[in-house]
């Protein structure tokens, strides 16, 4: 098992948005997190990220433990340094072009030299088929192609993992295939994924497992192929619109 | 009679020129370069909100937008003495233009900071960025695009309000030409041609502003 969270809470004010969530992800996978609007993904995601800090749950990246409520900064930057999170507002650095922004990262937090980073930046930005652009600042961008920077970011430092968080809610429609595109192809190669999104089609045919959220706990969880055929609980099949169940 | 003005129009030109070059405009750059220092310094503690330095900061502030330039000189020069304290005329007038124009501009600078969308914040940490690294690579260089424009026009109007400091016998530009007035009773002439200078000097700061917001601009969006 790659990473695993234990029992993860997490609240704002009244509202208890994680009741105890576990969840594990395996080397290779692409797990897709699905879930109703407010089902609490999004906090999930930036607690399995410390964007948020949890209020209480468990960590296992590798094998090694940490208490997520008690992180190091030192912890948490290492960890950062193994995996990468793709927002659904794509963030890209707005004062750095396409290549500085995949390169910015691996000069700064990882200390490449500028020739070494330039060189992954342009695969990185190979990979999402846009090389052509790697002079353009975010403005200069469709929607669809900073999505596709911020993959281009997320992959260049060889993450063990890549969260993505809803990667095609903020596009117009037309532009979400050449997203879901490259992801796609990610998985293809085997990129370990946990993928927040509700785009159902996209998780049939390239997730290997399903993960369905509700009201802050994990309704049910496993392989694809059974989630959207033979799911155990009811609430599974009916969110999915499985038939003849 | 108008040949004796435009005679010593030119003759006292560079006798005003001079203490332009050699007062105001550094104790204009070097105010600015300190209160520059100052006003990232204390944005970025606000912004952070650090506890008690924040209150502190947001008291400084309070004191100094609060009270007049020339309030702040005297107590500076003619105050202090009294408690032993004593500081020639320049390095008095550096020390309340800095902490002065500190003030603002560090109002300026939080609000630009705030400005820069968060996001990008967290997209730094999570490429393994540290909170220092994205402030200085990251958010400072928007916020000070940002906060550019407001920035010159206070440096513009610096340039202005160092003529107070011949209140406190700094000779710069104001204090030479009423000494030049004091010997030749010609006020309108003189104070018209200081005039004349403080307007070239404000000039070719507000094109080396278009100049610089040209610069700066290269990633903004043009309606931004
Ligand atoms: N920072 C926050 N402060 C207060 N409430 C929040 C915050 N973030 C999320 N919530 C609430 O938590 C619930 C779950 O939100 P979220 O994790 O964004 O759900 P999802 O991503 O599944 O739509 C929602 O009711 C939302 O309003
Ligand atoms: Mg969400």
């Amino acid at each position: 098992m790659l990473l695993e969270v234990k029992n993860v809470k997490k609240h704002f004010k009244s509202l208890d948005v994680l009741k105890g969530i576990d969840l594990s992800i395996d080397t290779g996978e692409a797990a897709v997190i699905l879930g109703p609007s407010g089902a609490g993904k999004t906090t999930l995601l930036r607690c399995m990220n410390f964007l948020e800090t949890p209020d209480s749950g468990e960590l296992i990246f590798e094998g090694q433990r940490y208490d997520m409520t008690h992180m190091s900064k030192k912890e948490i930057r290492n960890y950062h340094l193994q995996t990468a999170f793709v927002f659904q507002s794509f963030n890209l650095f707005l004062n750095k072009t396409a290549l500085q922004n995949v390169t910015e990262g691996l000069i700064i937090a990882r200390g490449l030299d500028k020739n070494q980073a330039e060189k992954k930046g342009l695969e990185a930005l190979e990979r999402v088929g846009l090389v052509t652009h790697k002079d353009h600042f975010p403005h200069q961008l469709s929607g669809g192609q900073q999505q596709r920077v911020a993959i281009a970011r997320a992959i260049a430092a060889d993450p063990k993992i890549i969260f993505f968080d809803e990667p095609t809610s903020a596009l117009d429609p037309e532009l979400t295939g050449e997203v879901l595109s490259v992801m796609r192809s990610l998985a293809d190669d085997g990129m370990t994924m946990a993928i927040v999104t509700h785009e159902i089609e996209f998780a049939r045919t390239v997730s290997n497992k399903i993960i369905f959220m509700e009201n802050g706990v994990v309704v049910e969880s496993g392989p694809t192929a059974k989630m959207f055929t033979n799911p155990d609980k009811e609430r599974t099949a009916a969110f999915l619109k499985v038939t003849g169940k | 009679m108008s040949s004796n003005w435009l005679t010593l129009f030119i003759d006292s030109f560079p006798k005003i020129l001079i203490p332009g070059l050699t007062r105001t405009i550094p104790l204009t750059v070097i105010s600015f370069s300190i209160a520059m220092v100052i006003a990232v310094l204390t944005a970025m503690a606000q912004y952070a909100r650090i506890p008690i330095l924040s209150q502190i900061i947001r008291f400084y502030i309070w004191v100094f937008r609060g009270t007049p330039l020339l309030v702040q000189l005297f107590i500076v020069f003619y105050g202090l003495p009294r408690v032993g304290i004593l500081i020639d005329p320049f390095p008095a007038a550096v020390i309340v233009f800095s902490l002065n124009e500190g003030a603002y501009d560090s109002e300026t600078v939080r609000a630009a900071l705030e400005s820069v969308p968060i996001g990008q914040m967290e997209a730094g940490y999570c490429v393994g960025m540290t909170y220092m690294q994205i402030m200085r690579r990251i958010l400072l260089p928007q916020a000070m695009r940002t906060a550019f424009p407001s920035l010159s026009n206070s440096l513009i109007a610096m340039v202005k309000s160092t003529s107070l400091a011949a209140n406190i016998t700094v000779t710069e530009m104001f204090m030479t030409t009423q000494r030049i007035v004091a010997r030749t009773y010609e006020p309108l002439l003189l104070y018209l041609e200081v005039g004349l200078i403080y307007l070239i000097f404000s000039t070719l700061l507000t094109f080396l502003q278009g100049w610089g917001e040209k610069r700066l601009g290269a990633y903004m969006e043009k309606e931004a």
